[in-house]
């Protein structure tokens, strides 16, 4: 893709991140070497953040939480639950659904208190069995951020896969999906279980886990500003703002920093990619 | 699993999904809207349909977008058949936008010396909300609410094409009033040499 033509006719869908990995390339490739449109790219991309900015500064009307709540609460009780509705039990029926109804707590009590006794032992003892979304979940509650909705994709341990499963994610900031993942699986890394998750906080933050040659490794990658993160327990990697800490048996990468939406700096991070892979794959938990 | 009721568990799972998203939901209302009582109003219809119909959210898809689809189509069943959006122009003649423009496609609103980061907030809120109806749904779910252009094509349910067209369209419209505004507030780069 070096004709300047092409590029303007991709570059808004360049710049939603809607391209395929390989148009995806070839703009980056031509906005390295193409001053015009390079310009036009910055010119269009800053046009974008301002409007997104500026649009998304919008506070809700006074009360309107509260009033929201109290409408759903309303709707809540105004639906009757299923279990109390689903017969009207009376004399002997009632005798046998109560029993029953207390064994079948009992049972659900015992199960639950099985499944919190098993998910304190793996905080305890983390392995690497969990599946990239069991380990979405969970660090999303250890970094207390929401998961808007936490997206299972399939094995991509080729660039085929790769590219169907990156046309499968929806989110403004697919820096790790669209550029690290494939760098990694081209580079015959095994990246498997992926599973990539938008989450909800001010920070616009995306992450993306998976598993690299069997370990869990969740990237995280933020759209503007800083965030804190405990930099005490991270370390930096090849000397640039890639931080990584270990939780909840996998290794978390705090990537970008402010850097990694829609940017011409995508393609630089190559080195810090596999520097910081290397050393996650000799690090020992 | 059709007229199945919202389990008590449901509403507490409901709401740590849907409330994070009222601002958004509120001010893509807004946007369309342009009336604050009219878009709360919205924003309780669709929020409450999304309760109504929990049960059909399937677990590990897209909540935004699912609520989203459900807000837009509140939108559209309640508030553009009243008509209470003026009549727009007929946006599919653009659907050959690329190809009628070809390199000059960017020529019109090719302002390399504006500086946008100087705009005002609500100066970029008034041209949004100005924007013909279309282009403004496609415009504000793509460019402030980051969906994709395969989730704006279910939502509003037109083709991906037509989202395309509508976006880029849209875009230009936009870029072309703010780049107008910010001119003639004097919002010129400093170095706009290339």
């Amino acid at each position: 893709m070096n004709d300047c033509h092409e590029i303007k006719k991709h570059l808004y869908v360049f710049l939603d991140d809607e391209l395929s990995v390989t148009e995806n390339v070839g703009v980056l490739h031509h906005l390295e070497h193409c001053k015009l449109c390079f310009s036009l790219f910055e010119q269009e991309k800053q046009f974008g953040h301002s409007v997104k900015k500026n649009a998304m500064d919008q506070t809700l009307p006074a009360g309107m939480l509260q009033r929201m709540t109290s409408a759903l609460e309303q709707a809540d009780s105004s639906s009757s639950p299923v279990i109390a509705t689903a017969h009207s039990t009376s004399g002997w029926g009632r005798r046998i659904a109560m029993p029953l109804f207390s064994l079948a707590a009992a049972i659900l009590l015992i199960l639950g208190t099985s499944m919190i006794l098993g998910i304190l032992e793996t905080n305890k003892q983390p392995t690497r069995s969990v599946s990239a979304g069991e380990l979405a979940h969970a660090l999303s509650a250890d970094f207390n951020v929401h998961l808007q909705g936490n997206k299972p994709l399939q094995a991509c341990s080729d660039l085929g896969a790769v590219t169907s499963w990156l046309n499968d994610v929806s989110a403004s900031d697919r820096y790790i999906t669209r550029v690290c993942v494939p760098n990694l699986c081209k580079r015959g890394y095994q990246v498997e279980g992926a599973s990539y998750s938008p989450l909800i906080d001010e920070y616009n933050t995306t992450m993306t886990s998976f598993t690299l040659n069997g370990k869990n490794v969740a990237f995280f990658c933020f759209n503007v500003g800083d965030i804190d993160f405990d930099e005490e327990h991270m370390t930096r990697i090849a000397g640039r703002d890639v931080l990584w800490k270990k939780q909840n048996g996998a290794t978390v990468v705090l990537w970008g920093r402010g850097k990694c939406s829609h940017s011409i700096v995508s393609t630089v991070p190559d080195d810090e990619l596999l520097a910081t892979v290397e050393m996650i794959l000799k690090m020992k938990y | 699993m059709t007229g199945k009721k919202p389990m008590k568990r449901d509403k507490q799972v409901f709401e740590e999904l849907a409330l994070p998203l009222l601002d958004s939901m509120f001010r893509t209302a807004l946007r369309v809207l342009r009336n604050e009582k009219s878009a709360e109003d919205l924003v309780q219809d669709a929020l409450l349909k999304a309760f109504k119909n929990f049960h059909q959210f399937e677990t590990g898809t897209n909540f935004k977008a699912w609520i989203f689809t459900i807000l837009m189509n509140a939108f559209r069943n309640q508030y553009r058949k009243a008509q209470l959006e003026p009549k727009s122009i007929d946006v599919e003649t653009v659907s050959m936008f690329y190809a009628a423009h070809g390199d000059d496609m960017f020529s019109t609103v090719d302002r390399g010396n504006v500086n946008f980061t100087s705009l005002l907030s609500d100066e970029v809120k008034r041209e949004l909300e100005t924007l013909p109806p279309e282009f403004r749904e496609v415009v504000i779910l793509s460019m402030v609410e980051d969906f994709t252009y395969q989730e704006i094509s279910d939502m509003l349910s037109i083709p991906m094409g037509t989202v395309m067209s509508r976006l880029f369209r849209g875009r230009q419209l936009l870029k072309q009033r703010l780049a107008d505004y910010a001119q003639s507030m004097g919002y010129i780069k400093r170095n706009s040499a290339v």
